[in-house]
């Protein structure tokens, strides 16, 4: 009896305390939104800024009897461009009429260095290819230069040149080159055109054949460059190279010796044949190559010329020689097109077989060069000749720039029962947020809403037409669509239909070149794996939900991984990247009821964005860079809507207001209703900084502040960029604005003209 | 008293967790080319905002109006003035500079040979000069003297401190071969020779060896130790003898610690290889820190931060601690990036918090600018380690805007809200930084105050409660008004199905006669032993998600339900056919049904007993914790006592059949588990073969 009373008020009194403890109160403190300020001092003279020109000029003088002495003979002329050729070596050379400037294929001064044969071939050579032995086990590229000195027992590569005609003119030269000791033949093709001078080789032509009688060998193409030293130079001249890195960048010609170049796939490393292990894993990914382009100036504002690639562009590789790479006291850069890659299959028991396909790549070689006289002479220039060939309309827009509002709606973390959904803002949320931008004057806003529909973003259903029930209800969704329709913003929903969740089960899923599926690592804390689709279902899967996108009153898509290009499998056929890439193209065009965007695109997507995300703001500041320009902002402005990556994770928010305001890039945040602790293992745990809460005043003076200088310009293009003095930035658009943006930590002052120090100043007008 | 105690707690500074999780991420893309890590609440090194940004890479100095390159400078010291001394040491000279590389001057090339190290006390330039390699005698510490007007260093009076005499160094191959010094404020001088591994020289100003000082403890394996236990009396055998690994760098800070680094294999990345150390010799580092093994040189920072950096031009930088903060930089093989190595050789950091690291592979030198956030995380630690938790608070939120999973943050507006008495305000942000010690302080606070107020309440409700019981059975004996509830209880317990079920409990008070029930009545049917299985799978469930914060390791976010049944499940399975294979062949008397059903019956106390301790895990403290772990110890050990006599009487062994008995069933359970591993691994390597050969028809 006594002992069950004291076990009873034993258990009750513990029962209590522990009832107190289930009910604790929760009243979270208030959150403070402080203001930040920052002062940096980032030397002016690093290549995140571009540098003052260099305004000396080079000599330009007749190189007429230097041609003749060095048995170049004229092919061709027309009213701008004559096109010299050297027969032994296929080294050409072009009189730009215009400036009177000759371009070399070959560093000008190579003879008066003592190189080796062999580097005086290798400089001399228009035409150098890779191949691969195939009697050897291991493979390996070897390297091999037409005009190469030849070997005990080795004949002399041959070319045979015949003329091309367009109407009844000479406007060109057809090669024959035979690379004789490896049975590799293959033409060249030649043309001027007005200011431009074209190279195509046309892959049907490529012939591989044994050679060797006792015991015959097969060698197979690599690659294949055209004019590696075309307008190659050093720090004798006055001059650089642009090149698509970031957004963009120059490589002025100094004396600073660097032993690293610049060498990379255009669009990419493609992850259809390579692996994408990394072994730097404390090293940030340096983004893709988005344009397959790049460019080469000698002499302030007197000559230069664009070189970009027509055909075959998945399979190109760009490489920039900075002075003293490879030990060659040598600036230059060219194209390198891959006509085979090899490829590595894995077998069980952890060997490997590195294999490479019988035939070359699908498809044509071909680039052009356009030579930019006089003030054309200059990466503006490149800029608009580039933007030609792109075909863009501009997009007439004015008034107040917009701003990229990223809402994270739902997500799931993993738990006992299964997936645990965690709503971070809801539709109604999403409406609040915009109001109180709207009234702090954010007046031109435009939504991208992540994690928007039924399952978030990260189930198959990122490419679902259903709104999340756990989000609201349809009614506070249109609300929200309608709200921002008549405030004249706009919303995006993001999908993600180039890949699926799951590997094969009525998925269109491709297999890499190697047969393994495709796998790609999503941007998830949960490291969850997506699997790509087939290129050829992109428009069926994005059509079939417009009816739905239409019911709900979305016009715009934010499309992830628009941008991924790769060689795969789908059933039988391997398809190369090259084709890959015109299937999307074919595949965008059959999207027309609805808008696009997306984040960091290649140039074959500019035509279709409406929104370009996540634009670069520097370049990836390797040393020999010497410069940042803005290439993209001049190449987009007026066209599309480049938006900078998101603040959130931005260092130095006042940094990043004026290289905005210099590049024409618009703000982008991502935020949360929910406290960003929330997202504690979900798939959104690295997005660890985004609560709306202690955002909105950071947003709100960014936009005013970005604001009130481009709001000006909105819809205008740029027509020069220059710094006109170390740290500050002088850009000109086309309706008569000038944008001076200074970077350092005093005012500058030129005339009448005083642009406070870290701080803009917007001048002209009609 | 109370408070002292707390601090004393709060002051064990455990470790920081940032969090977010590695990933190769497009959408964060902010200027440091290489990613910024630390270590997270589970000690795994995460990424984090940048902490430090690359503003500037220098390869060439104007000397005299004449552009120069550096070659291979393997030392950089920058004094109380910002006045930046660089070792050039190819070329055989120092040069100073303002930290924006404006040279002052030059000197040293006529008398250094090869300067590796440099340190400068007061108006004195200690340059610490490894000599020519052919000449042995060549090495020397050279003392400059610097016109603090004019910048200029005297060439001419200069002292040349050779070897210092000491009957100590007079050792047969003792070569005197500085690498690196320093000098504290009697201008003793801590010299790093080549390959000293007696540890640090200390040697005074008039170049008299002192003492060898903080040398490394040799590092045997356990294999080592096995040997020289075996051998260590034979005369016959000789034994490697183990020469600790010399210290690499030594740097002293304002406040008279000694830091030294050493380049050493760690495991696992934790060890000592950096040391504070006092005068006395005594680290006040951890012994398992967060540590690289290529530590090559340190710098104390004025803001009571520690870096270190490795020979690959990671930076590590420690708080006061010891504990890591953050880990950036590093090499890059195939290109030049501003802010990453081809190699690292010294690191020094000026009065505004800027890193100049030197990078003696591309002869350059590097400038490292501290982001906002970092400035933030200073400031706040700064107040945090003295004590003004609530002064941090404000800056402490303001961390977590540039990072909401900084847990350190929120642990640091805990302890405010904790000075401030909001207890439960201080709770919650203590759970959301995992810190349990702190988080247990805070509980036993609110618990405290919940019980002043309600103490008196509780008393009279157990009282009333106490009553209104006696009363009513009192009531019940006279009137029989529970007649009807009795009789409905008993007639309940006595249907068949619950009678069986209710046989389990049996095991709580007479195990034997459950133990003989079961064998005995056939009719009992196996469903009610599943039944057994399924509560104990329940309550183990109901323990990884109820017991209280402070007593529960689990990470809900990481298990999944079947998982969770299958650690019980599986188990428990092996072990009864494991036992009824090995006592068929013990002649015991036991069938399958019987071991199931009575295993399943000495598993009752945790049945019994996990509700009620994962009742109490949600009350008790840190303060108490001997209840929680006094109960769970009591139901393991009743548990595994259960278990053997119910073994025991199950197949009528005696005690030592019994005890072979499970032995043997051990060793059975781990021999089917290896072969359940065999067969995969089989299978596995058949699928693989298959797969290899479809693989090299179609290729």
């Amino acid at each position: 009896m006594k002992k069950k009373v004291i076990t009873l008020v034993i258990i009750s009194f513990l029962m209590v305390i522990s009832l107190g403890f289930v009910l604790k109160a929760t009243t979270k403190p208030k959150k403070t939104s402080l203001h930040v300020q920052s002062v940096y001092t980032i030397d002016t003279d690093t290549n995140f800024f571009t540098q003052i020109d260099n305004e000396t000029p080079v000599t330009i003088v007749d190189k007429t009897t230097l041609l003749a002495e060095r048995e170049y003979r004229l092919i061709a002329s027309n009213d701008t461009l004559d096109l010299y050729l050297q027969d032994r070596t296929i080294g050409i050379a072009i009189v730009n009429k215009e400036t009177g400037y000759t371009w070399f294929s070959k560093y000008e001064d190579y003879l008066e260095h003592s190189f080796t044969d062999r580097i005086t071939a290798k400089i001399e050579s228009g035409v150098t290819i890779q191949y691969y032995d195939t009697s050897i086990k291991v493979l390996s590229p070897a390297v091999t230069y037409f005009a190469a000195p030849k070997r005990a027992g080795e004949k002399d590569n041959t070319v045979k040149y015949t003329d091309i005609k367009e109407n009844g003119k000479v406007v060109g030269f057809n090669a024959k080159v035979s690379f004789v000791n490896l049975g590799i033949t293959f033409d060249v093709n030649v043309k001027i055109d007005e200011n431009s001078l074209s190279v195509d080789v046309p892959s049907d032509k490529i012939v591989e054949e044994e050679v060797g009688k006792l015991s015959p060998k097969l060698y197979l193409l690599k690659s294949i460059t055209i004019f590696p030293y075309f307008g190659s130079q050093n720090y004798k001249i006055n001059g650089y190279s642009f090149i698509p890195d970031g957004s963009g960048a120059l490589i002025r010609y100094t004396d600073e010796a660097s032993s690293t170049g610049f060498v990379k796939r255009v669009f990419g490393p493609d992850f259809g044949l390579q692996s994408r292990t990394s072994f730097n894993d404390h090293i940030k990914e340096t983004g893709n190559v988005t344009l397959p382009i790049f460019g080469v100036n000698h002499g302030y504002n007197q000559a230069a010329f664009l070189s970009e690639i027509t055909k075959g562009a998945g399979a190109a590789e760009i490489e920039s020689n900075p002075y003293m790479y490879d030990n060659l006291p040598i600036n230059t850069t060219f194209f390198r097109f891959h006509t085979r890659d090899n490829y590595i299959v894995e077998l069980s028991n952890g060997s490997t077989m590195s294999l490479i396909n019988r035939d070359v790549y699908p498809g044509d070689y071909a680039f052009k060069y356009t030579f930019l006289s006089n003030n054309d002479a200059n990466y503006m220039g490149m800029a608009n000749t580039y933007r030609i060939s792109l075909g863009l309309t501009p997009n007439n827009h004015q008034g107040d720039i917009p701003m990229q509002l990223e809402v994270l709606g739902i997500d799931y973390k993993n738990g006992l029962f299964g997936k645990d959904y965690i709503k971070m803002t809801s539709y109604s949320e999403a409406l609040e947020m915009v109001k109180d931008l709207k009234s702090a004057n954010v007046n031109n806003i435009n939504l991208t809403y992540l994690g928007w529909n039924q399952g978030g973003y990260f189930n198959n259903g990122a490419n679902s037409g259903k709104l999340s029930s756990g989000l609201g209800s349809r009614k506070s969704f249109k609300k929200l669509v309608s709200y921002l329709n008549d405030n004249d913003m706009s919303l995006d929903v993001t999908i993600n239909p180039t890949v699926s969740d799951t590997y094969g089960f009525g998925n269109p899923t491709i297999k890499k070149i190697n047969l393994s599926s495709f796998d790609l690592r999503l941007t998830s804390s949960l490291e969850r794996i997506a699997y790509y689709n087939s290129p050829d279902r992109l428009a069926r899967s994005i059509n079939r939900n417009l009816k739905r996108y239409d019911g709900l009153g979305i016009d715009s898509l934010n499309v992830d991984l628009l941008s991924d290009s790769y060689s795969y499998r789908y059933g039988s056929d391997s398809v190369f990247r090259s084709t890959m890439i015109d299937k999307v193209i074919k595949q965008l065009d059959e999207i027309t009821a609805i808008k696009l965007s997306t984040s960091n695109p290649n140039s074959y997507l500019f035509r279709y964005l409406k929104n370009y995300y996540n634009a670069n703001y520097e370049s990836s500041k390797y040393l020999y860079e010497t410069d940042s320009i803005p290439f993209i902002s001049i190449l987009l402005s007026g066209y599309v809507d480049l938006y900078s990556p998101k603040i959130n994770y931005v260092s130095d928010y006042e940094l990043m207001y004026l290289r905005m305001v210099e590049y024409n890039l618009f703000p982008s945040f991502i935020v949360t209703k929910e406290e960003a602790y929330d997202l504690r293992f979900t798939n959104f745990e690295y997005l660890n900084s985004t609560q709306y809460e202690l955002w909105n005043e950071l947003i709100k003076t960014t936009y005013g502040k970005v604001n009130q200088a481009l709001s000006k310009v909105y819809g205008a293009h740029i027509i020069n960029h220059k710094y006109v003095s170390k740290g500050v930035a002088e850009v000109t658009y086309s309706n008569n604005y000038k944008v001076y943006v200074n970077y350092n930590t005093v005012a500058y002052t030129n005339g009448t003209l005083t642009v406070p120090a870290y701080s803009y100043l917007v001048v002209g007008g009609m | 008293m109370k408070k002292g105690r707390i601090l004393r707690f709060f002051i064990l500074f455990t470790i920081i967790g940032l969090f977010g999780l590695a990933l190769t991420s497009v959408e964060v893309n902010a200027s440091a080319p290489f990613k910024t890590r630390t270590l997270n609440r589970y000690g795994d090194m995460v990424d984090t905002q940048d902490a430090y940004e690359p503003i500037l890479s220098k390869k060439i100095v104007e000397i005299g109006g004449v552009n120069q390159a550096v070659n291979k400078p393997q030392d950089i010291f920058i004094d109380q003035e910002d006045i930046m001394y660089l070792a050039d040491t190819d070329n055989k000279r120092i040069i100073v500079m303002d930290t924006h590389f404006n040279c002052l001057t030059t000197f040293g090339e006529s008398i250094l040979d090869q300067p590796l190290g440099i340190f400068v006390r007061d108006n004195s330039i200690y340059v610490a000069d490894y000599g020519v390699e052919t000449d042995q005698a060549s090495g020397k510490i050279v003392v400059f003297k610097l016109d603090r007007d004019t910048y200029q260093v005297d060439e001419v009076d200069v002292r040349i401190l050779k070897v210092p005499s000491s009957p100590v160094l007079q050792v047969d191959n003792f070569i005197y071969r500085p690498q690196k010094i320093a000098v504290d404020k009697n201008h003793t001088m801590y010299v790093v020779s080549k390959g000293s591994s007696n540890g640090v020289l200390l040697i005074n100003s008039n170049n008299r060896f002192l003492n060898f000082f903080a040398p490394n403890p040799t590092t045997g394996t356990l294999w080592d130790s096995v040997k020289s236990f075996v051998y260590g009396g034979n005369e016959n055998v000789t034994l490697t003898k183990k020469i600790p690994p010399a210290p690499t760098n030594v740097m002293l800070d304002d406040s008279g610690y000694i830091y030294t680094v050493t380049t050493t294999v760690v495991q696992n990345s934790l060890g000592d290889t950096i040391k504070k150390v006092n005068i006395g010799g005594l680290n006040f580092y951890p012994e398992k820190m967060n540590v690289s093994g290529s530590f090559i040189d340190s710098w104390s920072s004025d803001f009571k931060t520690v870096y270190a950096l490795t020979s690959s031009g990671f930076i590590y930088e420690y708080d006061i601690e010891g504990n890591l903060l953050f880990r950036f930089g590093g090499n890059i093989a195939s290109d030049e990036q501003l802010g990453l190595f081809k190699g690292a050789s010294s690191i020094a950091v000026d009065s505004k918090g800027n890193l100049y690291i030197v990078d003696p592979l591309s002869n350059a030198v590097q400038v490292f600018k501290k982001t906002l956030f970092t400035e933030k995380v200073h400031n706040a630690l700064a107040l945090y380690m003295s004590g003004k938790y609530i002064e941090s608070e404000e800056i402490w939120e303001d961390v977590l805007r540039y990072n909401s999973m900084f847990d350190l943050a929120h642990k640091g507006i805990g302890l405010a809200h904790y000075l401030n008495g909001n207890y439960k305000e201080a709770m919650d942000k203590f759970e959301t930084a995992y810190a349990k010690e702190e988080y247990s302080e805070a509980f036993w606070e609110v618990r405290n105050i919940f019980l002043m107020n309600n103490l008196v309440k509780i008393f009279i409700a157990i009282i009333v409660l106490g009553i209104v019981v006696i009363v009513i059975k009192k009531l019940n004996d006279k009137l029989y008004f529970l007649e009807p509830v009795t009789e409905f209880k008993d007639k309940v317990l006595a249907k068949k199905p619950v009678k069986d079920a209710l046989i389990f409990f049996k095991f709580i008070k007479k195990p034997y006669d459950a133990v003989y029930n079961i064998r005995v009545d056939k009719s009992i049917k196996v469903y009610n032993g599943f039944i057994m299985l399924g509560l104990i799978i329940l309550v183990h469930i109901l323990n990884i998600t109820c017991t209280g914060f402070l007593f529960n390791a689990v990470i809900l976010e990481k298990t999944f339900l079947l998982r969770e049944v299958m650690k019980i499940v599986f188990p428990i399975g092996l072990f009864i056919i494991a036992n009824y294979l090995v006592s068929s062949l013990m002649s015991g008397e036991g069938t399958l049904r019987s071991i199931f059903m009575n295993t399943m019956g000495s598993l009752v106390p945790i049945v019994v007993m996990m509700p009620f301790i994962v009742l109490i895990s949600n009350a008790l403290t840190y303060n108490e914790a001997f209840i929680y772990w006094f109960a769970v110890g009591v139901m393991i050990t009743w548990t595994v006592v259960l278990l053997v006599s119910v073994i025991k009487e199950t197949h009528n062994f005696s005690g030592k059949q019994t005890f072979f008995n499970l032995l043997i069933t051990f060793f059975m359970m781990l021999i089917i588990v290896i072969v359940i591993i065999l067969v995969y691994s089989i299978i596995a390597q058949l699928y693989g073969f298959i797969a290899d050969i479809i693989k090299e028809v179609i290729f």
